[in-house]
């Protein structure tokens, strides 16, 4: 063990490390986590257009089957968590074909997620023969519920011994802390959003008052002072992965436009 | 129903959720509210805004004052750990022997924020917190953070997909609810009082509005007394 490299043999004690080899083993997801079976249905049952991706990268295990069925907004083939990328599996082009229709009524274009058994595969209990489907569904001004797919699902029977509840319960936790690192991750990204936005606004201010006539020595040195902490906390956040390119290139593009017009205004 | 996944969905959200869980047969629990509906289903537990789009803006914005209120409450139950109610009169009267000539000669004078004055004057909640939540457009979150003040939240059970007669309640403040009441008794017996001020000349009152004989006597009398209580109004014509 790389913690003991440096301990001569006599000195190590049986205690300790055991002690470090159950909390390495604590942390390594059961084999169940990849089992649809083991997870609960309510975990995706509710799945806005818009955090979809959000959804399938960081809540669903990275080793699980999963489809996106939109209907007319198109459909994903099966693949498998694991090999997920935004961009190649057609999620994006799904996402991006629903935001015109959703952005003044989010709520009415919801997914759902419902177990499904993969082509030619045997409702057996084996995790790989299993997907996850999650379904558009759409309200219409009625109410009324349309599901773009057929939201049929298959379900193994576990057995009902203390074992199976203690893995689902397992699973369940690891699911939830997902949950909980992601609403974090969440905040966080809000916060940053926020404090920039905060920046901006302070900038811009600064430059109004610095390209006035009478403007002092000390307003024109703020601009350039508050340009730079604006300008390094835009490269901080898009390292970070805090704020999207889109909005990296636009801020930055705004800041630019007040400096431009500061810099004529000399 | 500590320790949820909490998600605020929209009001459509709410039929998908339970359609769902009737159809998966699944155990839970729906909690409906004045300003809000929940629905708890495994790990997580959806908020449902009743409010529309604009109010729900407002009452975000405004989500602060509920963590000021319990903090000036929480200061006040310090200081006066023995709260003593008043009389409990009705939150509506009526006279009963309404005139049918006074019709086209009626008054109504109508408490401002009532519960929030009356919470000011008690030394409920501090002058600091009254102006932060007098503006208009925190009027919905005035009145939540002070009836959800230490309130036992009611939940009704969902076993099998289907709405059961259980219901499971939450542990409330008993001494916070006692604030409530004290504010919400305190303004019933000043329209008690106000009342008994009228005599005849009185027809209802509801709350924090009063309905009376519109003369100019009258008129003055309903002021005064709202005045010497500090209270603001205005009067409907």
């Amino acid at each position: 063990m790389p913690l003991y490299k440096n301990v001569p043999n006599y000195k190590i004690r049986l205690k300790p490390l055991r002690q470090a080899i159950n909390k390495e083993v604590d942390l390594i997801p059961p084999k169940e986590i990849c089992d649809l079976n083991y997870i609960d249905v309510s975990e995706y049952a509710l799945v806005e257009w818009f955090s979809l991706d959000e959804t399938i990268r960081e809540l669903i295990p990275d080793c699980v089957y999963v489809k996106v069925s939109a209907g007319e907004f198109g459909e994903t083939k099966i693949f498998n968590t694991r090999n997920y990328e935004y961009g190649s599996n057609k999620v994006r082009d799904i996402v991006e074909a629903i935001r015109p229709y959703a952005e003044n009524e989010s709520g009415r274009y919801i997914f759902s997620g419902y177990q499904k058994l993969r082509p030619r595969k045997r409702n057996n209990g084996v995790s790989e023969n299993y997907y996850l489907d999650l379904i558009l569904i759409q309200v219409d001004s009625k109410g009324n519920e349309i599901p773009a797919a057929s939201t049929d699902t298959v379900r193994f029977e576990l057995p009902k011994d203390r074992e199976t509840k203690k893995k689902k319960t397992k699973v369940k936790h690891i699911i939830e802390g997902r949950i909980k690192r992601l609403k974090q991750k969440r905040d966080s990204k809000r916060r940053a959003k926020k404090t920039l936005e905060n920046n901006i606004k302070k900038y811009t201010d600064s430059v109004k008052k610095a390209t006035r006539k009478k403007a002092s020595k000390v307003t024109k040195q703020t601009v350039i002072k508050q340009f730079q902490s604006t300008a390094s906390l835009l490269e901080k956040y898009k390292k970070q992965g805090k704020i999207t390119d889109y909005n990296y290139e636009k801020s930055l593009e705004k800041i630019l436009k007040e400096l431009d017009k500061y810099t004529s205004g000399l | 129903m500590k320790n949820k996944n909490v998600r605020y969905v929209s009001k459509q959200s709410e039929k998908i959720i339970f359609n769902r869980m009737v159809r998966e047969k699944a155990d839970g629990f729906i909690k409906k509210g004045t300003f809000t509906n929940e629905i708890v289903w495994g790990s997580h537990s959806y908020i449902i805004s009743k409010l529309d789009k604009r109010k729900q803006k407002s009452f975000k914005k405004g989500m602060f004052l509920f963590g000021m209120v319990r903090k000036d409450v929480k200061n006040f139950l310090k200081k006066t750990p023995n709260v003593k109610l008043p009389r409990r009169y009705s939150q509506i009267e009526y006279s009963k022997t309404l005139d049918e000539r006074l019709f086209g000669k009626i008054t109504a004078t109508d408490l401002n924020h009532a519960y929030w004055r009356i919470a000011l004057n008690l030394g409920i909640i501090t002058e600091y917190t009254y102006f932060k939540g007098l503006a208009d457009e925190f009027k919905a979150v005035r009145l939540a953070a002070l009836s959800t003040m230490g309130a036992v939240k009611k939940y009704q059970k969902i076993k099998d997909g289907k709405l059961t007669d259980d219901f499971l309640l939450t542990k409330g403040d008993e001494a916070m609810q006692t604030v409530y009441k004290l504010i919400r008794y305190t303004c019933y017996k000043y329209m008690y009082q106000v009342k008994k001020l009228l005599g005849k000349d009185f027809l209802c009152y509801k709350t924090d509005a009063i309905y009376y004989c519109d003369t100019k006597p009258n008129r003055l009398i309903v002021e005064e007394f709202f005045i010497k209580k500090d209270l603001l109004m205005k009067q409907l014509d």
